[in-house]
Order: C-alpha cells, then sequence, then structure tokens
C-alpha cells in the first residue's frame, strides 16, 4: 500500500495518510510503498522506512509479550492449586501439603510441561531471524 | 288455478242490457291478464314466467325465462326475444335507453349508459387515467418525488434515491458505498453497506463529525486490523486493550490483553466477526466492540481509544483488515 507520510504541523507527530487527499494542506509529505503504516519511522531527523532489523526487534518484543499474557491464561487455570497448598503450609500441615500434592501430581506436570513450553517458545523467538520466521511462529500450548 | 271464461247467461229487458255491458268489461279485463290477451283492449302486461315463450306476445312483453337456471330476463321486441342484459362487453347493435355497457376498448373499462343518442359516462376517459392511480390527490410513481407515493419496486424494495430522503428520526434507509469516491455524511438513521470483495485496504467514505455515535458490523477481519480515522496513522496516540475466553488445550481460559501505554497508530480491532459502537467527540474518540473469532472458540470484547483530545475526527477512515477479506462493513448512524 502507499502512504504519505508527513509531521502533523499541531501534533507534532509522524502522521501516514493512507489516502493522499488526508494530507493537510499545506503539508509536505513523503510518499512510501509499505506493509503498513507502522513501517514508516521518525528517527527524529528524518522521516524513513523502518530497517528490517528494526521491524525484527519490534515484531519480537511483541511476540513474547502475546506469550507472556497467553502462559499467564494457562498457569491461572491451575493456580487453585497452589493456593491450596500454600495454605495448608501456612498452617504447618505437611501431611496436608503432601496429600496435594500426590492428587494434584497431573497438573503439576501439566504446569512443569507449560514452563519447558515457554522456555522453548522465548527462545524460538529470540532465535528467529527473519520476519517471515518469526510470523511462522504460532503461540499456543498443545501439550497437556 | 288456470283462468277459465265464464260467459255470464243475462235475462232479457233493460236489466239485460245493462248486465250485458258489465259482462263486457270483465270479458276486457280479463283479456287483460291472459296472455293472448286482444291488441287493442286495455291491457296490463305483468311478467310472464315460464319454461317457453307465451304464445301471443305483444311489443314489450316480458318473459323470466325459466328453462335455464339463473333465469333470464327476456323482452319482445315483435320479432323475437331478446335477453335483458345488466351490461353488455360488446357495443349493443340496436341499444335502448338506459342499457348497459362496459366499453372495454380503454384500460381500465369504462361502464357507460345509452341516453338514446349517446353512450355516456361519468367519467371522462382522460381524467379517469389521470386520476386512476392517486390516493387523495397524490399519484403514485417508482420515481421518487416530492408528493409521489412511491411503492415497492420489482425487488420488493423501497426504493428511495438519495435525493428525496433527509431525517431526523430512525428509518431504515441504506446506501451502498462500496465504490464511493468521496466522502458521504450518514444522516442519523442513516446506515451505509461497504461490501469487501478480496480486500486488505478498505477506505468507508463516511463524513464525520463532533458529537456523533456510529454502530458498524464487520463480518471479519484479520489480526491485527486498524481502522485508521481521517485515513491517517498517528504514531502512538492510540491505545486499546481486549477481555477474552478461548479453548486452549480443551479448556477454556480467559485472558487480558492489550497495550499498556500508547504504542499504536490507530484504532486496534481484533480478529473475526465483530459489533462496534463508535463515540466521536473531539475531546473522547474511541470505539468498544464484542468481537468472535471465526472458529467460535474465540469470544472477547475490546475497546481502543485515541488519546488526542483536539484534532477532529473528519472521516472515519481506512480499514487495514489484515488480510484479504470477502464480507461487507455495515455502519449506522445512532447519534
Amino acid at each position: 500500500m502507499k502512504v504519505w507520510a508527513y509531521i502533523h504541523p499541531k501534533l507534532n507527530i509522524l502522521c501516514c495518510a493512507l489516502l493522499q487527499e488526508a494530507v493537510p494542506e499545506g503539508v509536505e509529505a513523503i510518499e512510501f510503498e509499505v506493509e503498513s503504516p507502522d513501517d514508516v519511522v521518525y528517527d527524529g531527523i528524518q522521516i524513513r522506512l523502518k530497517t528490517q532489523d528494526e521491524k525484527l526487534q519490534e515484531l519480537k518484543a511483541q511476540k513474547l509479550s502475546e506469550l507472556k499474557t497467553y502462559v499467564a491464561g494457562l498457569f491461572a487455570q491451575t493456580d487453585y492449586i497452589i493456593t491450596k497448598i500454600a495454605e495448608a503450609q501456612i498452617q504447618n500441615d505437611t501431611a496436608k501439603v503432601e496429600a496435594l500434592k500426590q492428587r494434584y501430581s497431573a497438573q503439576f506436570q501439566q504446569r512443569e510441561a507449560i514452563r519447558a513450553w515457554n522456555e522453548q517458545m522465548k527462545q524460538k523467538i529470540r532465535n528467529a531471524t527473519s520476519l517471515e520466521e518469526l510470523k511462522t511462529i504460532e503461540i499456543r500450548f498443545e501439550g497437556g | 288455478m288456470p283462468y277459465v271464461k265464464r260467459p255470464i247467461t243475462y235475462p232479457t229487458g233493460k236489466v239485460s242490457e245493462q248486465t250485458e255491458q258489465i259482462n263486457v268489461n270483465f270479458s276486457i279485463l280479463a283479456d287483460a291478464f291472459y296472455n293472448s290477451d286482444p291488441e287493442n283492449s286495455p291491457i296490463y302486461r305483468g311478467a310472464y314466467v315460464g319454461i317457453s315463450a307465451p304464445l301471443n306476445p305483444k311489443v314489450g312483453q316480458i318473459w323470466v325465462d325459466t328453462s335455464v337456471i339463473p333465469p333470464l330476463i327476456k323482452v319482445y321486441n315483435g320479432t323475437s326475444w331478446l335477453e335483458v342484459k345488466p351490461a353488455s362487453v360488446e357495443i349493443p347493435t340496436t341499444p335502448y335507453v338506459g342499457q348497459l355497457w362496459l366499453d372495454t376498448s380503454v384500460n381500465p373499462p369504462v361502464l357507460k349508459i345509452y341516453d338514446g343518442t349517446n353512450w355516456q359516462s361519468n367519467v371522462s376517459n382522460a381524467n379517469y387515467a389521470n386520476n386512476a392511480d392517486t390516493v387523495d390527490g397524490f399519484h403514485a410513481s417508482l420515481t421518487p418525488a416530492p408528493n409521489v407515493i412511491v411503492p415497492l419496486n420489482a425487488s420488493g424494495i423501497l426504493d428511495l434515491s438519495a435525493t428525496y430522503v433527509k431525517s431526523s428520526v430512525y428509518t431504515f434507509r441504506r446506501v451502498d458505498l462500496t465504490n464511493a469516491t468521496s466522502d458521504y455524511m450518514l444522516q442519523v438513521g442513516e446506515e451505509a453497506i461497504i461490501y469487501v470483495n478480496n480486500q486488505q485496504i478498505v477506505p468507508l467514505h463516511i463524513a464525520t463529525q463532533d458529537g456523533t455515535v456510529y454502530e458498524m458490523i464487520i463480518s471479519d477481519s484479520g489480526q491485527p486490523a486498524y481502522l485508521y480515522p481521517n485515513n491517517t496513522s498517528y504514531s502512538n496516540q492510540f491505545a486499546s486493550y481486549r477481555i477474552y475466553a478461548c479453548v486452549s488445550s480443551g479448556n477454556w481460559i480467559l485472558g487480558i490483553d492489550g497495550s499498556t501505554t500508547l504504542n499504536q497508530s490507530a484504532f486496534f480491532i481484533w480478529s473475526g466477526s465483530k459489533r462496534v459502537l463508535i463515540f466521536n467527540q473531539t475531546s473522547y474518540k474511541r470505539l468498544f466492540a464484542h468481537y468472535a473469532d471465526v472458529s467460535g472458540y474465540h469470544h472477547g470484547i475490546f475497546a481502543s481509544f485515541w488519546s488526542d483530545t483536539t484534532t477532529p475526527w473528519t472521516s472515519l477512515g481506512t480499514f487495514d483488515l489484515s488480510w484479504n477479506i470477502r464480507g461487507f462493513i455495515l455502519v449506522r448512524r445512532l447519534v
């Protein structure tokens, strides 16, 4: 897609018009061919396209954030078990702690599996060397 | 009881002359009620009822022919019996005064009555044709115009042109902006539909202004999708978040994610089918939505806001649907 990038005269921020007629009158805009308006950046000196590396680092940060939220959601499903055990420990009821560990051993294993998968995913995202590779990484836990 | 003459035998003398005169008068009166009554006598012609015609009919005599059901009313013209019809659909060759004729040579047909010289109608053809389609004086037409009644068209749609509907109350008016090339200002109660045919970038071409509220239905989109207000991205002026439920590894999970800082350049739109409420107040520009992913296992609500409080939102903007989509975007102005 084409965009016309300019510095907004009042807001003093980078804007990209998706239609040429959306450029404010009297404002000088630079035309770019991009995949998204987010591909354009103002570095304080000039308006330019983001480099591949900048885009890669941005997408990595986004993916990692997405992963963190997703994993938190997975853990939330069994967090009540941790609460129960913590309560038993506060009461110094070691027998109950052991009983709970036995009872919920499958859930503990799943939490370990989620942690391991989370570490693998983080590594996979950090090691990605291209946008294409990064985009193919799907955040979906299939274990457990 | 059949009528049988019983002649009076009168005596001779003066009384007999008077009696004979009475007898003659009675005979004349009796003949008047007999279907073979004499031609030059006072005649009372009651309708003759029978399955065959009377034997000695007189001109103008009426015969109710009961040989058919329903019976026919016939009148004798001196030669033959003519059927009396309420109205003929063919112009009578020898009309009589008061005869009715349904003139089918015009559309719609006109009922006429013969006045002895001409066929008369209480509607002239010109006026009749001119007024046939009116209600209280208003004509019907498929072309909308002032003081015109517009019917549903051949597709069953009340199609009012862009010229004639401007209302401050809720209506069902819809405009198709699929191929619009300039912005259209929706009125309250108007809705715009934009069909999306294998497109990722979709300009809405809808003008907007401070104080307006819209409801938007988006049939589908990928993720991340964006609505660029004023057809423009504004760096780091937007934030958005969502609360969602989805199925993961066979279990439903609840999640919250989104921006914690102003790190977006447009209204962020999550994937799937959506119903969106858009509030455009220059100092308060945001949207709220409910969405469901196409798989059906991902539901959520999201909100996205534009932090700027001074820039007017004058064009609803352009969608980036993230990938090529077939579907529609329906925008309804509520306020």
